[in-house]
């Protein structure tokens, strides 16, 4: 087990720059995910930190030790691919013991690492087949197993579910969590799946455009999204972003014109809006009801019927999309309007930059 | 809920179609092989035609000149069994095939694994060393014996730098057939190295990445991983190589012309010469059967030895 430290770090690949200057703790135990949008610069990051790409500028720490110029295989680090890339000629068995015997492991500790690892991962019975007789989640866990048995410092993950049904993904995103837990060794995941990242993560790492948004523990991000970015990427469905302007502002308490003329009060940080800014509101489709004296009008446009919830989504009369979740079973009918209010919950206020000046105290504890 | 009637009228429906469903099979055979006909017609009229002929001829007395005396039964065959010159032949092309095929293999994936991989100077080298195989035998032969001469030669100079004395290469009888092997190689190696090529390009590179954080050596990489992914290629190879290779006949037909004291004649050239300049068509025929069966036989074995393990 080791901790990962990132400082200053940057790729570029010839005159394109993909990370730009990354500085990042990774404590040792920790499980961190790296989440973003395909082509943010997350697998990047994480092959930096495995030694399969080199970096620019900027140092990589494993363990307290500057890595940069250590190899890949000499850097006590573990990773799963996301075509599992298991060597397709080998038995599970000596898919798992390829990497013990290239450094001499003795013949009884392999197979005692073996036998633990196929226990933990319920491979028992499959240490004789090769890679193509087995499914997706099966290979999956054998390229997780091939993992645990090299007992590395970290563990490293990319994309290793986004092959996989979406059933099995639940499923294995479970099991990578209990192996996480059972082991407690530094993990960490790249995915551009948000939901993953809330539920798997100590600590999600939000990326975009190779540039850090922000840091946090996923119910952190989830309600103080630090911009607009993070606060539309966590969540699903996501954050209801509507354009607004204040009205008024007198110390944290603001008054924000949405949709025509509605204007619901917001707290923001003291002098960080003025009357006559141009921000956004952003309301979680889960805080929205409907309400008789609900001020904001919607007209159905889709009702999705998940059945502990029903998300419905209308258009406000300023031609906003809006998406309510709500828990009705008896949902509104598709084209007719319903009135809508922000319930109890954090009424998020992004400035013209898009970042948020909500006033954290607001948060519920 | 919508799917469950349907399910249960499948097998109700099932008898009521059958009849109609045979009609729909037979066009569809017949489409089939209306769209076969073309390839299978040039199939028939010139391999399979003239294979069945070529063994109709070996069992008859038959002259160039268009003179068929006859039925001759295996006496062909029988003439083969006594005839040193075809056994020398044969002696000399199954030499040539030992020393080709396994070299031949080996450079070109030698060759495929040197200039696989991104770069400039290897997209040139690749260009470079598949070019030969666009050459025609008489150009790389006529090359090869200006390179071999003992006087006017590329290697003569550097022998006699070295301080030995040129050899004769085409011209002794123990030098001649590694002669031509060597221009075979050049001549040849460009394919099955493009087809390794292929196959290098084809491997993920995240098994040679998990490799790595295995701590696997080069050799290991090789050995685990290069080697078993591009196993199907090399047994395509080495089949093509065999079929290839025993039908050598240009290089020591133009080189050589079969000697010295025919140690480079082979089966190819004595049929050719049994049948055109003798005009003994039968007789030909039937050593190109048994040229036939030996090219058979030895495939066949490489893919027998190819498949071994393919399913363990």
């Amino acid at each position: 087990m080791a901790d990962v430290a990132l400082r200053g770090v940057s790729k570029s690949y010839g005159n394109v720059d993909v990370i730009h200057d990354v500085s990042l703790d990774v404590e040792q135990g920790e499980f961190v995910v790296f989440v973003g949008p395909s082509g943010c610069g997350k697998s990047t990051l994480l092959r930096m930190i495995a030694g399969l790409e080199e970096v620019t500028q900027g140092d990589v720490l494993i363990g307290g030790a500057r890595v940069n110029d250590t190899a890949a295989r000499d850097r006590g680090v573990a990773m799963v691919f996301q075509n599992y890339a298991l060597y397709p000629h080998m038995s599970v068995r000596e898919n798992m013991a390829f990497g013990l015997r290239n450094i001499g492991t003795p013949r009884t500790e392999i197979d005692s690492r073996i036998a633990k690892a196929a226990e933990i991962l319920q491979l028992d019975s499959y240490l004789d087949r090769k890679p193509r007789a087995m499914s997706g989640g099966q290979r999956q866990r054998v390229a997780i197993g091939r993992a645990i048995v090299r007992e590395p410092d970290v563990f490293l993950f990319d994309e290793p579910l986004s092959n996989l049904d979406a059933a099995l993904r639940v499923q294995m995103r479970t099991e990578i969590a209990r192996i996480h837990h059972r082991l407690g060794a530094t993990m960490i995941y790249v995915t551009h799946d948000q939901t993953e990242a809330m539920t798997m993560a100590d600590r999600i790492v939000v990326l975009r455009a190779g540039v850090i948004e922000q840091v946090g523990a996923p119910l952190d991000l989830y309600e103080r999204p630090a911009n607009l970015f993070v606060a539309g990427f966590l969540g699903s469905p996501k954050m209801n972003f509507l354009p607004g302007r204040i009205t008024a502002a007198q110390g944290p308490e603001v008054q924000v014109e949405v949709a025509g003329g509605v204007r619901l009060p917001a707290r923001v940080r003291p002098g960080s809006a003025a009357a006559g800014d141009t921000v956004t509101l952003g309301l979680r489709p889960e805080m929205l009801q409907v309400h008789p004296d609900g001020p904001l009008r919607g007209h159905v446009d889709v009702v999705e019927q998940l059945g502990h919830v029903q998300l419905v989504y209308a258009t406000l009369p300023d031609r906003t999309a809006i998406v309510a979740e709500l828990r009705d079973r008896r949902p509104p009918a598709v084209g007719t309007d319903i009135p809508l209010a922000p319930g109890p919950g954090l009424r998020h206020v992004f400035d013209a930059q898009g970042l948020a000046i909500t006033l954290p105290e607001e948060v519920p504890a | 809920m919508t799917a469950s009637p349907q399910a249960r009228s499948v097998p109700l429906a099932e008898p009521r179609t059958r009849a109609p469903r045979h009609r729909v099979r037979r066009r569809d055979w017949l489409t089939a092989l209306l769209f076969l006909a073309p390839f299978m017609a040039v199939y028939l009229v010139l391999l399979v035609y003239p294979l069945f002929l070529g063994i109709w001829i070996s069992f008859r007395d038959w002259d160039l000149m268009g003179g068929d005396y006859g039925w001759v039964g295996t006496l062909n065959y029988q003439d083969l069994w006594t005839d040193r010159n075809f056994w020398a032949a044969a002696r000399n092309t199954l030499w040539f095939v030992a020393l080709t095929v396994p070299s031949m293999t080996l450079i070109a994936l030698l060759l495929a694994l040197a200039v696989h991989g991104p770069g400039r100077i290897r997209a040139i080298c690749r260009s470079v060393f598949f070019l030969s195989s666009v050459f025609s035998v008489t150009v790389v032969t006529l090359v090869w014996a200006m390179v071999l001469s003992p006087d006017r030669g590329l290697i003569a100079p550097v022998v006699q730098f070295l301080g030995g004395t040129p050899v004769n290469f085409l011209g002794s009888p123990t030098w001649a057939m590694p002669a031509i092997v060597v221009t075979t190689l050049w001549w040849g190696v460009g394919l099955p190295m493009a087809l390794f090529l292929a196959a290098l390009g084809s491997i993920p590179k995240e098994l040679y990445e998990a490799a790595e954080l295995d701590h696997a050596s080069r050799w290991s990489v090789f050995w685990r991983i290069t080697l078993p992914s591009i196993r199907h290629t090399l047994i395509l190879v080495v089949v093509l190589q065999i079929v290839g290779q025993f039908q050598i006949f240009g290089q020591p037909f133009l080189m050589t012309q079969g000697g010295p004291a025919n140690s480079t004649r082979t089966l190819v050239q004595y049929i050719y010469e049994t049948s055109f300049r003798d005009w003994l068509v039968g007789y030909g025929a039937a050593m190109a059967m048994v040229l036939f069966v030996l090219m058979m036989l030895f495939s066949m074995l490489q893919l027998w030895l190819g498949r071994q393990g393919d399913d363990r």
